[in-house]
């Protein structure tokens, strides 16, 4: 379908596409079923928005988002699993309109840590902030459901979001990591799959490809460690 | 019968054709060539649309599944008075022209759908036929047809050869979409040479597997051409391929028949030879015979009249019926339905944990029953997983496994 979808993007037509096999999480169907590749494919085609949503209610405004665009297409990419409701009353609320938005801002400014996750990777960030908060780094998550409506913001905002000075930034997403090293820098890290999945169940696979908020830390205070000055 | 006209206009397709791959340097003579009788043929005696507004809904459509004949396409618009100006012939392939190598929808009046990765027009085609059938289904009463559009096509081998146009023509004949009349031009050559190397299926026995009705012509001959095109308009229960034999690169001595004559210039020379062939001015380049012109341009007034007549029995269906008038005029103007964002399904931390896919499932169930008539046009991108639409009568059963 990749072709259809790529002519509909030259054409600007405002299809909809639905992908609901996402990443990893498909578990036991296995590496044939586990796309991988996909979202920096889609990503890297011009005029899509590509949304990935981290729970049920940014999926709804992603939806919303996606029947108001009249100029080109939207790929939603949705997971199977069940992923936790985010508590909009704890964290911050929406702005999948802007691309990327501050979901849980730090205990403390600034930041020593961002990371940046999509989907069903942003609850796995949160809980990893809660216990590098816990270890005393002020950590800040991004969610980042669409960077194609992340890139169309002012610069200001784009820096609001990721200052440039905040060196310490993690991304992570069950998925190849070639594009990310854009939004990390080169100080940052990417927590991704830069291979095929595997057929197991979905939680064991998150947990052998190291995608668990101890796994998260472990990385985040690698990272610092590096950059810290000798 | 076809007349000294019609064999002069079609040869008036082919030469503008190799002069504009000629001058460019660049494209695809051998389509053009062989298949501007059979065009020529649904574009002058059956397409009813008016060039003067590509836009005017209840256009026949012309899909150019063989994007690759650019040339072809290109030739028809300028022939029959889109805006596309000779200028824009000459400008073939070159930067900022509005000729590109494929055609692009977006960028030409009158161009339906950009194709050019083979198959995808045949894919698009079947999508306006399946859209055509909504709005029918919608709009249209016994002794009211406001929309009554055809939709032509022309493929080829390559496009034949792509499994994505099985999947769309399995699609129609499954659906019935007596509107699709769609030309094959069986050249028996591809760009590597003759498709007996690798493409010896019998096209016609598969589509009549599909439930397609199968049709046979003499590509280069225009009587032929018409009769079955007009068998295909008659044909309203099942989609109608016409399986027209032609002659890549018909005229050229040299390259006629050949893979030479698909994807690169004839060369000077051989453009000359051809034209003596063709019995056309050697040493006239983007010429257009006067008769010709003014017999293509006919497609202005024709078009005129179709489309002002079209819209008196619009405005006269409006007067009747204050429903139809809302509902035609909510639907073209593309807005969502009122009040529809507040119908939108929010969930609390308190509640379980969902797939987003379930909820996304939520999104389109919810606003499946409130879509007033402009989210018809959505109804197949708004699938619902693992089970049909809520109303069966708004989208056809889709469903992923």
């Amino acid at each position: 379908m990749k072709p259809a979808l790529r002519l509909a993007a030259l054409s600007h037509l405002p299809v909809i596409y639905v992908f609901t096999h996402d990443s990893i999480g498909l578990g036991e169907d296995g590496p044939t079923h586990q796309p991988v590749e996909h979202l920096w494919s889609l990503r890297a085609t011009p005029n899509i928005f590509v949304f990935r949503p981290a729970d049920a209610n940014e999926t709804v405004e992603c939806w919303r988002l996606a029947l108001l665009r009249r100029d080109g297409p939207s790929a939603l990419i949705l997971t199977r699993q069940p992923l936790p409701v985010i508590n909009v009353q704890t964290y911050s609320p929406m702005r999948i309109e802007r691309g990327a938005y501050v979901l849980a801002e730090s205990s403390r400014t600034p930041p020593e840590l961002i990371l940046l996750a999509t989907g069903s990777e942003v609850s796995l960030a949160l809980r990893a902030r809660e216990e590098l908060e816990r270890e005393g780094v002020p950590t800040r998550v991004v969610s980042l459901p669409c960077l194609e409506l992340f890139e169309r913001q002012p610069e200001e905002y784009r820096r609001d979001v990721l200052p440039p000075k905040m060196v310490n930034r993690l991304a992570i997403e069950a998925g190849a990591t070639i594009g990310w090293w854009k939004y990390v820098g080169g100080k940052g890290d990417v927590l991704g799959l830069d291979r095929f999945g595997a057929s197991a169940p979905g939680d064991v696979l998150f947990k052998e490809f190291g995608f668990t908020p101890e796994n998260v830390v472990a990385r985040a205070k690698a990272m610092i460690a590096r950059n810290r000055p000798a | 019968m076809s007349s000294a006209l019609d064999q002069l206009c079609i040869n008036t397709i082919r030469a503008l054709s190799i002069d504009g791959v000629q001058k460019a340097n660049s494209g695809h003579p051998g389509l053009p060539l062989g298949a501007a009788a059979s065009a020529y043929v649904v574009w002058t005696k059956f397409l009813r649309h008016n060039p003067a507004n590509p836009a005017w809904v209840n256009r026949d459509r012309f899909v150019l599944s063989a994007g690759h004949g650019s040339m072809l396409l290109y030739s028809l618009l300028h022939l029959t008075g889109y805006d596309l100006p000779m200028e824009e012939l000459k400008n073939f392939r070159q930067w900022n022209s509005r000729t590109p190598g494929h055609p692009e929808s977006h960028l030409t009046p009158g161009v339906e759908a950009t194709t050019g990765p083979l198959g995808q027009g045949v894919g698009n085609l079947v999508g306006m036929a399946i859209a055509r059938e909504h709005l029918a289904a919608r709009f249209n009463v016994p002794g009211r047809e406001l929309v009554g559009y055809r939709i032509f096509g022309l493929c080829s081998d390559g496009d034949l050869m792509e499994g994505v146009s099985a999947e769309a023509a399995s699609l129609a004949g499954h659906l019935a979409l007596g509107s699709i009349v769609l030309l094959y031009d069986d050249n028996r050559v591809t760009i590597d040479g003759p498709t007996a190397i690798t493409f010896t299926e019998d096209v016609a026995a598969r589509f009549t597997a599909y439930g397609w009705h199968v049709l046979r012509a003499d590509g280069l001959n225009a009587d032929e051409v018409e009769s079955a095109v007009r068998a295909g308009t008659e044909e309203r229960e099942r989609p109608t391929l016409i399986v027209c034999r032609t002659t890549i690169g018909y005229g050229s001595p040299h390259k006629a028949g050949t893979a030479g004559a698909h994807g690169s210039p004839l060369g000077v020379e051989e453009v000359a030879l051809t034209k003596r062939a063709l019995d056309w001015p050697e040493d006239k380049s983007f010429f257009v015979p006067n008769e010709a012109f003014k017999h293509f341009r006919t497609a202005l007034t024709r078009g005129a009249k179709l489309e002002t007549d079209w819209n008196e029995g619009l405005r006269k269906a409006k007067a009747e019926s204050p429903d139809l008038a809302r509902e035609w005029d909510a639907f073209w103007s593309r807005e969502l339905p009122a009040d529809w964002e507040a119908q939108l399904p929010k969930w609390s931390a308190q509640d379980k944990p969902v797939a987003t896919r379930k909820a996304s499932e939520r999104v389109i169930n919810t606003l499946a029953p409130i879509a007033s008539t402009p989210w018809e046009r959505f109804s197949t991108a708004l699938l619902s997983v693992g089970r049909s639409y809520p109303s069966a009568a708004r989208s056809s059963p889709f469903s992923i496994t």
